[in-house]
């Protein structure tokens, strides 16, 4: 696919050129911001996984530069005007226009915050960023800890092999992905357990009432992750960010306010992800919480106990009505605990669709991306691949 | 509320096919050789020796098995431990289960032993190993220990300790206890770095090695010590990690990623493979893939009858076949003086003798045996100067072999005897065709003809043997050919003469009694100059039907039309096998020997890339595959008629004579598979017998779905691959047309398919008509080419098609002859026609076909297009004519349904198309237009936001919007509908966010304003339906007494099937209660399709299908 083929088929991949970010991902943090409001009152940052950095990026230059970024930065304006005109949004939204109708991000008076401390680490490396700390290091490795630590404070002592930082952080973030083989089993399990990595550096450095983002893939069994990241965060949301295509299994974890269970010790030795710590503490976590009915089980109508739930009555803001449902359902459950995280769209409906194929005028220069990949994992296999002749391998018969 | 006392349905699993995770060979015994597979959580035995499947056992309850275990017997050879004590250790995620020697028995004998029981070991598994009882130590014999090797580097010990006894007293048990869950031991040390591959090797007694495969690319080797007596407390890392260069670069995961050249074609990857060494024989190799398939290459022991081919694979330079000739002492003095001069030219086989000539008009014979013995054929000195620098051999008889020089000679030589001129014609012969198809010689003493090609003569010769009197004569019929017609093939259906061009053109003649043979009709349906390699009549087709090959890589068939038609062949099937270039087919003839099942299968040759290919269309496997240097150089082949796995071939390979023989299939296919990516799309024709589905492999699979009635297995036979798309297929449908006859089998059926690339392809589908070729004909009749985008970047999500009503039909025709012009770019159409024929598609006209479409695409621009096609039988043949255009908002469209196509029964009355589409925002709109009413509607104020998009030329309307309302916080990814009483329909979607959506919408007809014809009366959403992405959805029955019930199946990315079932309330809302909740073995779903009434079939990463069954029919689990 061409460049300026790209440029159609992937309004982000544009739109992170022309506003000069690394890559297009720095749209799904921006996304995310703006429903979770994941920057307010942060100052000290981990950026796992974090090359090629447009996450850092992002942190960079909303808490260093205090830049700030709303809609404007990713709202098609024509999709705006068309779904005023077929009238696919109720006609509240359109008096707030004007208030969306924000200036461009630069024109604004920046607002550096003070005392920020932003640390970026990745296996590869990372192109300097302003005010921000790069580590090359792997996540999943014991000694990233008094690394991780040191760098956070100048003063820690690597040789007191404590694991848990004085000075904590408010936010630690991950976009990290593996190089996926195709085998979903496989795949599903390596990403779960770069989650874990991410969460087993989180819990060494993040303070009480701290948020943790990361990537997660929604496949098999993501409900046993999401009722294990439920043990440590008040609030676990699962968020896809409209500049995340609909098509990927790619979503993001957001957990908010960070509580550490009663005498629990975050360290690396013992990592979670691994081994029984974590079922564990889950079971106990269960049998301890109060036993309570899925479901309401008195009948509106008769005031008699019935198995036969009705309906709640209630519309959402946008008139659907939730449906409570009666299992009839004999598959025996498994011995695991599941919970499923409540879903959340991020980036309003008039963002871009990064499904969606656009228009571009006929005088579009294609822009060259803002940081080719540095040292991505995959250019040995295009070199390799080069050398065999190309991607479909030599012509026949040559 | 009436509590209602029903039967609650459930899911009953019927049919699976998944990748192939797990291979492990076993020897039971030394002649036979097992194939343990793991395919999802299914363990299945088969017998390498007759490729049957003998046994299955589901081992765990949600885990795809990832490897397989087989305990040997002993480390020390003894040779007395039978396979009573063979134990199977299985694996998959953190699942671990061991399966007692009494089960491995149950499932040789065909029974279903029971589940072993499923132990979690603390982390991912990526190998395991049994050790063998210890020959030091008399341990408790009842204990059974072994190691796992975790994704974090560690070594798992484990036992199983009471286990039944070992020996073999509980022969008459007839129901053997489960066996118990296994003890692990500790994991020393969880914190290292994840692998991505690891691998264990027993060395010797108490020393395992264990290879890991890093994230970075490196590999780590170490070895682990254990005591046999207590692991449990000594076991201990002694050789710490290490890291070793060797092959570091590799580049990820071992088991991942690597192609086998057979199914290069279709991308797929091999997740599991087994190597069983043989000692001198060659290794036998197996490999699994992603698409579900299981080949097994390697000579299987055969039958080792007389009659078989040999095995062979030689290379020899002429110089060591004149050396040979020396050695044997043959008076061919004058042989080595020609030294380096001698190249071959061409080549036949004579039945059991292959024959070779050269440059300098020599002939060289062999039989065919190991080694070979070379003679030369004794020709006069005349002869070897005429076959100088130039010549043709064909073979058209046993032991016979005719020979053409650039003179215009043609002699006829008989093994044993001499070659004899049998006729001297005016100009070099060119070729020499045989009639007749049969892939080696029929018994001796038939007729044969074959058609010599002449250069440059105006006509081509018929030449006839009599074996009576030994005697060829020249068939007075000249076969006259058109302006600059070179024959590359022919055949004779009954009296009717049927010729290929090199060119490409197909030719019909005449059939004449006296006088020539003059071409009656011909077309090309080759879009390149390539030649026609074979045309071989259909058996059992009445001689109506006939295949050619071309060298375009491209197989098709045509029927004559029946003898009062017009002559013009009609082309049914046009398919691409995976060969680049196809250079001859045959139909194998079944023996009474192998059974009734045996069937009449299509082979064909050809070359890709660098090797010669003999593969067998029928069931797609490649029967040999020879390194010969790629296509066009001379060569000839044999084969046996009754198993194609027996064949010859002789080329030139540079400048040496590779000759290659074998007696069997080079590999053999126990399971064969189905796609190999995701699969994005299933579609049922309307009466459930055949099912098609697509994937982001790009191909098409056509299936055959057989199963009785009551709950018994589903059964599905591939009938063909559908190759032509470029880009991942987004959307299938079949399309009957209201058949004109509608007892008629033979009534076309059509498969509509969409993809990225603007590509929407049109597919006819029919029968063959041969009593013994069963195969499903395809033909891509159209393509739809009125791009929108200059780039031809969009994709067309989805489409829904129903039969066009004639009021649809747009009135304003474009004119023919510009339209044929245009459309030759394409060439998908039929390709030249003569004027005759041409004139008959215009009187037919009338009479419509019923191939008249509506089709409304959605595509990722965010717009809404409805066409009209008109068939080939039309007076618009193959045209798309954009009948309206809307465009929402901007986001992507995902799904499109009509809702109602009215059509104008008054005068009053309009026509109109009511299209339902849903988008990535999580709205559902209804879009309205009314086609053929341009003049109003082209003035609208709508029409000015449209002027940049509308792609056609053609008058088009505006589809405008009737309604637009939210279901899901983001994008719908599947959608169904059932229509309602009272004009209604429940529209059930599933979302991205989780949810089962359900929107009552109810058609008000026009006694609101226009534009507010559809009403919604209520919008419902099951949060939490399952814990990812819902995408797949189908409505699987509808409550017949009890109106207002609805069954909804869905899958998710989660691997859940779900079954719901929606009651819409008296007093208003809607219940909803989930009947069903089943593991599904497809991950990444595509889609979910209600293929038969009561069939859900289920497409992503492989398929599974479920029946539905009411009356509480509960599985016995």
């Amino acid at each position: 696919m061409g460049k300026s083929s790209k440029d159609k088929r992937d309004a982000y991949y544009r739109l992170a050129k022309e506003q000069g970010w690394r890559a297009r991902s720095a749209f799904k943090l921006l996304q995310l911001d703006e429903e979770f409001n994941l920057f307010e009152n942060v100052t000290r940052v981990v950026d796992l996984c974090a090359a090629p950095g447009s996450w850092s990026q992002v942190l960079s230059r909303v808490l260093i530069k205090g830049e700030k970024f709303g809609r404007c930065a990713w709202q098609d304006r024509e999709a705006k005007f068309r779904q005023h005109m077929l009238k696919v949004v109720p006609s509240e939204t359109a008096q707030e226009q004007p208030a969306s109708e924000e200036k461009p991000a630069a024109n604004d008076e920046l607002k550096p915050r003070r005392d920020v401390k932003i640390v970026s680490i990745d296996l590869q490396p990372i192109s300097p960023l302003p005010g921000i700390i790069t580590l090359r290091a792997d996540i999943t490795h014991p000694a990233t800890v008094p690394l991780l630590l040191k760098a956070l404070d100048p003063e820690y002592d690597p040789d007191t092999m404590n694991q848990q930082a004085s000075q904590p952080v408010d936010l630690v973030i991950s976009d990290g992905a593996p190089d996926v083989t195709g085998l979903h089993d496989l795949d599903i399990y390596v990403q779960s357990q770069l989650l874990f990595a991410a969460l087993n550096l989180a819990l060494c450095v993040l303070k009480p009432g701290g948020k943790f983002v990361a990537k997660i893939f929604r496949g098999r069994n993501v409900d046993l992750l999401y009722a294990q990241l439920k043990i440590f965060f008040e609030k676990v949301y699962v968020a896809k960010p409209r500049s995340s295509r609909a098509s990927s299994v790619e979503a993001f974890i957001v957990c908010i306010n960070f509580q550490p269970p009663e005498g629990f010790k975050a360290s690396l030795e013992e990592p979670l992800g691994v081994g029984s710590r974590l079922p564990q503490m889950l079971a106990d976590q269960n049998a301890a919480a109060p036993i309570s009915a899925p479901t309401l089980m008195q009948n509106y109508e008769s005031g008699a106990w019935d198995f036969r739930p009705e309906t709640a009555n209630a519309a959402d803001e946008h008139g659907i009505y939730d449906v409570e449902v009666e299992d009839l359902s004999t598959e025996p459950r498994d011995k695991d605990i599941r919970w499923i995280a409540p879903f959340v769209a991020c980036g309003d409906l008039s963002a871009f669709d990064s499904d969606a194929s656009y228009k571009l005028p006929e005088d579009h220069v294609s822009l060259d991306p803002v940081q080719p990949p540095t040292a991505p994992p995959y250019k040995r296999a295009i070199e390799l691949r080069r050398a065999n002749g190309g991607a479909y391998g030599k012509p026949a018969g040559k | 509320m009436a509590q209602k006392s029903q039967a609650i349905t459930r899911l009953q699993h019927s049919y699976a096919l998944s990748p192939i995770t797990a291979l492990t060979f076993h020897e039971a015994s030394p002649d036979r050789t097992l194939l343990l597979a793991g395919e999802d959580t299914w363990l299945k035995v088969y017998d390498v020796q007759t490729s049957r499947l003998l046994g299955q056992l589901s081992v765990f309850s949600s885990q795809p098995i990832h490897g397989i275990h087989v305990s040997s017997s002993s480390l020390s050879s003894s040779s007395s431990s039978s396979n009573d004590e063979i134990h199977v250790l299985i694996w998959g995620g953190h699942s671990v289960a061991l399966l007692p020697p009494s089960s491995l028995r149950a499932l040789l004998a065909g029974q279903t032993p029971p589940r072993p029981a499923e132990s979690h070991a603390p982390d991912w598994i990526y190998d395991g190993i049994l050790f063998p009882p210890s020959s030091t130590t008399q341990t408790a014999s009842n204990t059974v220990a072994g190691a796992l090797v975790t994704a974090h580097n560690e070594i798992l010990p484990f036992s199983s300790s009471s286990l039944t006894t070992p020996d073999t007293e509980n022969e008459n048990e007839n129901k053997p206890s489960p066996p118990p869950p296994l003890t692990f031991g500790a994991l020393a040390s969880p914190s290292r770095p994840i692998l991505y591959s690891a691998n264990l090797c027993l060395l010797s007694e108490g020393v395992l090695l264990v290879a890991g495969g890093t994230v970075f690319g490196e590999i780590i080797v170490w070895k682990y010590y254990y005591d046999a007596d207590s692991w449990d407390r000594e076991g201990r890392v002694l050789d710490e990690a290490r890291e070793t260069g060797f092959g570091g670069s590799g580049g990820g995961n071992s088991e991942a990623k690597r192609e086998n050249e057979a199914d290069k074609a279709s991308g797929k990857n091999i997740w599991s493979s087994a190597v069983l060494n043989r000692g001198e024989r060659e290794p036998l190799v197996a490999t699994g893939g992603a698409d579900g398939k299981i080949v097994v290459s390697g000579k299987i022991g055969g039958s080792g009858s007389s009659d078989t081919f040999e095995d062979l694979d030689l290379s020899l330079t002429c110089d060591e076949i004149l050396q040979s000739l020396q050695n044997s002492a043959q008076p061919t003095a004058s042989a080595s003086q020609t030294k380096s001069k001698q190249t071959f030219q061409r080549y036949a086989f004579l039945s059991n003798t292959v024959m070779a000539t050269t440059v300098s008009g020599r002939l060289f014979l062999a039989t065919m045996g190991d080694p070979l013995v070379w003679e030369e054929a004794a020709l006069p000195e005349a002869v070897v100067a005429d076959l100088r620098g130039y010549n043709v051999i064909k073979s058209p008889a046993r032991d016979t072999a005719l020979l053409g020089s650039a003179s215009g000679k043609v002699y006829l030589f008989q093994k044993g005897g001499e070659a004899h001129e049998i006729s001297n014609l005016p100009e070099k012969v060119s070729d020499i065709i045989l009639l007749g198809n049969s892939p080696s010689h029929a018994s001796d003493g038939r007729p044969w003809s074959v058609i010599i090609n002449i250069l440059g003569l105006d006509h081509a010769i018929l030449l006839h043997f009599d074996p009576s009197s030994n005697t060829t004569t020249i068939d007075p019929r000249k076969i006259r050919l058109p302006e600059h017609y070179i024959v590359t093939a022919a055949a004779f259906l009954n009296t009717t003469l049927i010729l290929g061009s090199r060119t490409g053109s197909v030719t019909v003649y005449t059939d004449p009694d006296s006088g020539d043979f003059v071409p009656l009709t011909s077309r090309k349906d080759c879009k390149t100059k390539d030649a026609i390699t074979s045309i071989v009549p259909i058996p059992g087709s009445n001689a109506s039907s006939f295949l050619t090959t071309c060298r375009d890589g491209k197989c098709r068939i045509y029927t004559l039309p029946p003898a009062d038609a017009p002559p013009r062949p009609n082309l049914q099937h046009e398919i691409s096998p995976p060969l680049n270039t196809l250079e001859a087919a045959f139909f194998t003839i079944p023996s009474s020997a192998q059974g009734p099942d045996s069937k009449t299968e299509l082979i064909l040759h050809g070359f890709r890339g660098p090797n010669f290919l003999a593969y067998n269309d029928s069931t797609r496997a490649i029967i040999a595959s020879i390194s010969c240097g790629g296509a066009h150089r001379p060569f000839a082949t044999v084969s046996c008629p009754h198993d194609p796995g027996q064949m010859r071939f002789v080329c030139s390979k540079a400048r040496d004579l590779r000759v290659v023989s074998q007696s069997g299939e080079g590999e053999r296919v126990l399971r064969s598979g189905g796609h190999g990516r995701e699969i994005k799309a299933v579609s049922a024709s309307s009466d459930g017998g055949l099912v098609a589905t697509a994937a982001e492999d790009t191909s098409i699979r056509i299936w055959r779905h057989r199963h009785s009635d009551s709950g018994s297995p589903s059964k599905m036979d591939c009938l063909a691959i559908l190759q032509g798309h470029s880009a991942g297929i987004q959307t299938l449908r079949f399309f009957s047309p209201p058949a004109t006859n509608p007892s008629d089998p033979n009534a076309p059926l059509y498969l509509l398919s969409s993809a990225g690339s603007e590509e929407l392809f049109l597919w006819r589908l029919s029968g063959l008509p041969s009593t013994t070729y069963d195969a499903l004909a395809v033909v891509r009749e159209a393509v739809w080419d009125d791009y929108t985008s200059p780039d031809r970047d969009l994709r067309v999500v989805d489409f829904d098609v129903v039969s066009c009503p004639a009021t649809f039909v747009p009135s304003c025709c474009p004119q023919p002859g510009r339209d044929d012009e245009d459309e030759t770019g394409t060439g998908f159409e039929a390709g030249a026609e003569t004027p005759t024929a041409e004139q008959d598609k215009r009187e037919n006209e009338t009479e419509n076909g019923g191939g008249e479409m509506l089709i409304t695409m959605a595509l990722s621009d965010s717009s809404i297009r409805v066409y009209h096609y008109s068939p080939p039988t039309s007076a618009q043949r193959n045209k798309f004519t954009p009948l309206a255009v809307g465009r929402y908002t901007g986001a992507c469209p995902t799904q499109v349904r009509y809702l109602q196509v009215n059509e104008r029964e008054t005068e009053t009355e309009t026509e109109e198309v009511h299209v339902l589409t849903a988008f990535t925002d999580g709205h559902v709109a209804v879009w309205r237009a009314a086609p053929n009413n341009h003049q109003d509607n082209n003035n609208n104020n709508n029409n000015k936001h449209n002027n940049n998009n509308s792609g056609g030329e053609g008058p088009t309307t505006q589809l405008t919007l009737d309604l637009a309302v939210r279901v899901h916080q983001s994008s719908i990814k599947s959608l169904d509908l059932v229509k309602t009483q009272n004009r209604g329909w429940l529209v059930a979607t599933g979302g991205d966010d989780n949810a089962l959506g359900f929107l009552d919408l109810a058609w008000q007809g026009e006694e609101k304003e226009k534009a507010g014809g559809y009403a919604v009366r209520g919008r419902y959403r099951v949060r939490d339906a399952h814990a990812a992405a819902i995408t797949g959805l189908s409505v699987a029955g509808v409550g017949g007494e009890e109106d207002g019930v609805t069954e909804v199946a869905t899958v998710s990315n989660d691997q859940r099937v779900k079954l719901w079932r929606a009651e819409r309330r008296a007093a208003g809302g809607l219940k909803v209660a989930l009947l069903d909740n089943r593991y599904s073995s497809v991950a990444d779903a595509g889609d979910l399709e209600l293929i038969a009434p009561g069939k859900l079939m289920v497409g992503g990463v492989g398929m599974e299908m479920w029946d539905v069954s009411r009356g509480g029919i509960e599985e016995s689990r």
